[in-house]
């Protein structure tokens, strides 16, 4: 019996010299295939679903063109998510005209989301490139995510036209709600709490587009 | 893949134009203006996503 070189990092068993230079890992040969496929990233989606690979599109013109607000999602043949966003950003400048007080922070939102789309474009642009298949609102709604993920696209929707509702209708205007703003600051401190404490196992599978 | 989301997907540009209409429709009526309601066109997006998103059953749907 040769001498143990290392143990497994899996089941234990003792493994020589040579087996450790055969498997080329920390696991025994038993043990080694089932992490490999673990620990291996993902394949890269070169082609997934069937879908080939687009060399003609081009994520530099999507980039440039996204700085329009909706020319680079319909670049990307994302018609509905164009019309979204410049729907969103003419909602930004129309409240940065009728806020009093909170343009500050209408601002700085607005040109976060201005420079958002340019590389959300470029994004889309390189995974239709890659043969990805993307979704027609892809980033915009996660439609397809996890069923027990809390659905924040679709509340913020709900949340959004309620609160321009209230206004519209003169039972709660905007500036009554502007001021209290930081207390989003406060809601994003508490989920993030929340997930650090509790999901830290899955934390790591948080943000995946 | 789950059917009940395709057709709920199918039906959300229907839904929405109708929706439309019908504001539109209060709008020249002279009872509610349009600049006034419009964001019930984001609430009915909102809820036919979330309706969307529940329809998916885990059983086969496909991540993406």
């Amino acid at each position: 019996m040769n001498p143990v070189a290392l143990f497994c990092r899996n089941c234990g068993r003792g493994l020589t010299e040579e087996e450790k230079s055969a498997a080329g890992t920390v696991y025994c040969s038993s043990c080694a295939p089932a992490f490999k496929a673990a620990a291996a990233p993902p394949p890269l989606p070169s082609s997934p679903a069937g879908g080939v690979p687009n060399p003609s599109v081009s994520p530099g013109l999507a980039f440039l063109l996204g700085l329009l607000p909706g020319v680079g999602a319909i670049y990307n043949g994302q018609y509905a998510k164009g019309l979204t966003h410049a729907f969103i950003f003419g909602m930004f400048v129309t409240a940065m005209e009728r806020m009093h007080g909170g343009e500050p922070l209408v601002a700085l939102v607005m040109s976060g989301f201005y420079f958002y789309m340019p590389f959300e474009a470029y994004h889309t642009a390189k995974k239709r490139q890659m043969g990805e298949p993307v979704d027609e609102l892809s980033s915009l709604f996660k439609i397809g995510g996890s069923p027990d993920a809390f659905p924040w696209g679709p509340v913020a929707i709900i949340g959004a036209g309620v609160v321009f509702l209230l206004n519209n209708l003169d039972v709660i205007h905007f500036h009554q709600i502007i001021k209290f703003w930081p207390l989003a600051l406060i809601v994003l401190g508490v989920i993030q709490l929340r997930q650090r404490i509790s999901g830290r196992a899955n934390s790591g599978m948080e943000g995946r587009p | 893949m789950s059917t009940a989301r395709e057709y709920l997907r199918a039906i959300r540009g229907p839904v929405l134009l109708i929706s439309l209409g019908i504001l539109v429709i209060a709008d020249h009526v002279g009872q509610l203006p349009f600049w006034r309601s419009w964001p019930v066109l984001l609430v009915v997006l909102g809820v036919m996503i979330l309706l969307e998103r529940s329809a998916i059953r885990p059983e086969g749907g496909p991540l993406s």
